[in-house]
């Protein structure tokens, strides 16, 4: 997207966006790929607790 | 110095606020972004009974002549609401580009009609090459008798779909410095010649547009100011434009914090507000820190803008590259906080977050900003 500048603002369906707005679809989705099936958070959770064994909160 | 908001611009917040509340919720934002025009003929009638589409136009054109610093109040509460529609395009590049570089007879033609709300105007410089700078403008414009013609293509010009006006930047002159040789002419939407084709955004409050001219016949009066002289004026438009669009994301950042901190409140995981986690906790303080910093320095630049101070374009930079990175992080972190429900269409974080992101890239991003303040402080 950053590479992209101003085309970044270009969606699916315009003759200017690049790679007929695939990336733009991509970032969008990407936002919901820290949350669904586990957050970033609890993975980290349980890597702190699991793995590394600290104590529980 | 006083460095707080005086008291008529805390009323215009407040009637602001009020106003969007009552005549943009979300649901009207959702209904324009769906509509190509991005705004009902009501509401555009109500921003001008406000006086807000003649905030910074001087009086005897219809304006109220208030300054950058009013005006970066009013957007941010327009940036809180999401408000789409030609506002933006009219008030701070079409009717900004005339204020600065527009004959007397050009602004009593225009100015008058822009402030009562009947006519809209919008500003064409950028082109295929995305290029920020003056090199950027190649559009032709050659001398034909005492007229002009004007052939080539500008991109991403918001709302030249619903525009009667668009300030195109054109190249009349080329050598070795490109910021010589650009005139600014007034190119009505309906000149023959003249084609505005919509473009599908990421972003749908904001409508961008592809403009081509092929052989666009234009009278010697069309040009703005002398000719060659055009980027001067140009570039005080648009870093006036992009403090107001940092205005208008500060809003929207401060929207996004209130709706995170009330949920992480009342939004309950193994038997506690998930506000009491310290993931959460410094998360949202984290929030906090970008949206603050993010109202100083755009305030700071807009109070550059109206004083005129040297300064003022490295003001408008060091803006423009904080609140680019500030608003995205806001806008992730807060559909982050928020989980599932945050990337649902019901919720209305992705309209921020789709704004922020389209934002970041609209009169230059962090990145080019950063490197214009390196260029400004002699790096």
């Amino acid at each position: 997207m950053e590479l992209q500048g101003p085309y970044a603002q270009l969606g699916r369906g315009s003759t200017w966006a690049v790679d007929g707005g695939v990336w733009q679809h991509s970032f969008l989705r990407s936002r919901a790929n820290s949350i669904e099936g586990g957050t970033t958070e609890i993975q980290k959770n349980i890597i702190g607790e699991r793995v590394l064994g600290l104590p529980k909160g | 110095m006083n460095f707080g908001f005086n008291d008529e611009q805390e009323l215009l917040r407040s009637t602001a606020r009020k106003f969007f509340d009552n005549e943009c919720p979300s649901t009207t934002v959702r209904a324009l972004m769906e509509d190509s025009s991005g705004m009902t003929p009501e509401l555009w009638k109500k921003l001008a009974e406000q006086g807000w589409l003649g905030l910074i136009a001087p009086e005897e054109h219809g304006g109220m002549a208030l300054g950058i610093v009013d005006l970066v109040v009013l957007l941010e509460e327009m940036g809180r609401a999401v408000v789409p529609g030609p506002f933006f395009s009219t008030v701070l590049l079409g009717g900004l580009a005339l204020l600065e570089a527009g004959s007397d007879a050009q602004k009593k033609t225009w100015l008058p009609k822009l402030c009562s709300g009947e006519a809209r105007a919008t500003l064409a410089w950028m082109e295929p090459s995305a290029e920020m700078g003056a090199a950027g403008i190649t559009l032709q414009a050659a001398a034909k008798g005492s007229g002009f013609t004007l052939s080539g293509t500008k991109l991403f010009v918001q709302d030249a779909h619903t525009a009667d006006v668009i300030v195109v930047a054109a190249r009349t002159a080329s050598g070795q410095n490109p910021e010589e040789g650009i005139s600014l002419f007034l190119v009505p939407t309906g000149t023959p010649g003249l084609t505005v084709t919509l473009l599908p955004t990421m972003d749908q409050t904001r409508k961008l547009c592809e403009v081509t001219l092929t052989n666009v016949s234009l009278a010697g009066e069309a040009i703005m100011g002398a000719p060659g002289a055009g980027w001067k004026p140009l570039a005080r438009v648009i870093d006036r434009a992009t403090v107001g669009l940092c205005a208008e994301m500060c809003g929207g950042a401060q929207k996004v914090l209130d709706m995170t901190v009330e949920y992480a409140k009342i939004r309950q995981a193994f038997g506690r507000p998930i506000g009491s986690y310290q993931g959460v906790k410094h998360r949202a303080a984290d929030m906090l820190v970008d949206v603050e910093n993010s109202k100083s320095i755009t305030y700071y630049a807009a109070w550059a803008m109206d004083e005129g101070v040297p300064e003022g374009p490295l003001a408008v930079s060091m803006a423009k590259a904080y609140v680019s990175d500030a608003y995205r992080r806001v806008s992730g972190a807060g559909i982050q906080l928020h989980g599932g429900i945050g990337f649902t269409w019901e919720h209305d974080l992705h309209l921020y977050f789709k704004r922020a992101k389209g934002s970041e890239f609209t009169f230059g991003d962090a990145t080019w900003h950063r490197e214009r303040v390196a260029q400004l402080v002699n790096l």
